[in-house]
């Protein structure tokens, strides 16, 4: 399942597991809905992770603290430390491609 | 003076493929709804021994958190290794750049609830209690969705022709003036978000910053035209956008976003300028054109 955070409970979500990836999104944004489904389908389909979404266009704070210049803007966490981020729509492989890229970070250089 | 429509090519008469004519819900889409909605609802079970489409936590030499996915293909060396082991065996395997040896700590199958009256039950939607009311839940839930969406891709067909096929006299002041307004708002905005302007379009040397202004004032014309193009036809339609329109816009808006735009550091006392109106303009003629061609394609909709 997705879980809906909020400015409240935010911090909490990033501490919930040890890989943790958000979806921060807005009103009115096409891109988002087009990602939405994606993102639902890897939350179903990948247990042990996370999966985080935030309105930022009602939690406008969370937006400014995390810098979010542009939805949607995807965030991976490990241990609550930012691994990396991605923008914009994207479909489930190059969702997976950047899941990868948190899971297996200390595996892909030499 | 201004740029004008010469002639507006006559969207209506257009050749439209029959299928942009249907929009009602399939049996399909409602059978793909509560497959997903099993998915949602999936109960996680341990299990013995890995197969596809498992998910597996297993442990590295140095007591990291490695999970594979076999199947998805996230990690493909590493998933095929993983497939047959069971919690407690170690494995050795290639990931990403490295030769690794992992330790099976978890593995947990998804399984999909039965569609059956049990799981429209979980949905929690408010007098549907089984399949039957769900089929007729969701019919009346999407179907005007999907009639807005077939009457906005016949709209983007109206617009496709219109845009290739009208003529427009173009006012070249006007359209240096557009396009310079914008231009230079699309530059700033690249700078501020650290994007680098100078990469040219085309050979490797950078540009100087009065020709990467160029370059991106030029690249507006292209918006130029689209704009002369819904301004007329909303004119036409008799909407023009005001600067009245636009001051009593911008004071909604600053009302109800004050708060998050004095954090965000706004001036909100900045006097709006005449290339405010014009940029914001754009935004307006699309919308009334947009809702206008999008209302003139429904009547190619079946019923």
């Amino acid at each position: 399942m997705v879980y809906e955070a909020t400015t409240a409970n935010y911090d909490e979500q990033l501490k919930a597991a040890e890989f943790v990836v958000v979806d921060y999104y807005g009103d009115h944004c096409g891109a988002c809905v087009y990602l939405a489904p994606f993102f639902q389908e890897a939350a179903n389909d990948m247990p042990f992770i996370r999966f985080v979404k935030i309105n930022i266009s009602q939690h406008w704070e969370i937006g400014q603290r995390y810098s979010i210049r542009g939805v949607p803007t995807l965030k991976f966490f490990r241990n609550g430390q930012e691994v990396h981020q991605a923008m914009g729509g994207m479909e489930r492989e190059r969702l997976n491609g950047e899941i990868a890229r948190m899971l297996y970070k200390d595996y892909l250089e030499v | 003076m201004a740029s004008t429509v010469v002639k507006l090519y006559d969207y209506l008469s257009a050749d439209l493929p029959p299928e942009l004519r249907k929009w009602h819900v399939t049996e399909e889409e409602i059978q793909e709804s509560l497959a997903l909605l099993g998915r949602d609802h999936a109960a996680l079970r341990a299990v013995e021994q890995a197969r596809e489409g498992d998910s597996l936590r297993c442990r590295d030499g140095q007591g990291r958190t490695v999970l594979l996915y076999p199947g998805r293909g996230l990690a493909k060396e590493a998933e095929d290794a993983c497939l047959g082991k069971r919690p407690g065996e170690g494995f050795s395997c290639r990931l990403g750049e490295r030769d690794v040896s992992l330790i099976v700590e978890e593995i947990l199958r998804l399984e999909p609830h039965p569609v059956d009256g049990g799981l429209v039950k979980l949905a929690g939607i408010e007098g549907v209690e089984d399949l039957a009311a769900y089929r007729a839940w969701y019919v009346k839930e999407n179907d005007p969705k999907k009639r807005l969406e077939a009457a906005r891709e016949i709209a983007r067909r109206f617009w496709e022709n219109i845009r290739e096929r009208s003529e427009l006299a173009m006012d070249q002041a006007e359209r240096d003036h557009w396009c310079g307004v914008r231009g230079k708002m699309l530059y700033d905005s690249m700078v501020e978000n650290g994007r680098d302007p100078h990469i040219p379009d085309e050979g490797t040397e950078l540009l100087s910053d009065e020709e990467a202004l160029k370059q991106m004032v030029d690249y507006q014309e292209r918006f130029y035209r689209d704009y002369v193009l819904l301004r007329h036809i909303a004119q036409q339609d008799g909407y023009t956008y005001t600067r009245e329109l636009f001051d009593q816009e911008m004071a909604e808006y600053i009302a109800a976003h004050r708060e998050q735009l004095e954090a965000a550091g706004q001036d909100l006392n900045r006097a709006f300028t005449d290339d405010d109106f014009l940029m914001k303009s754009e935004g307006a003629y699309m919308n009334y054109a947009y809702g206008l061609l999008t209302r003139a394609a429904e009547q190619y909709l079946e019923d």
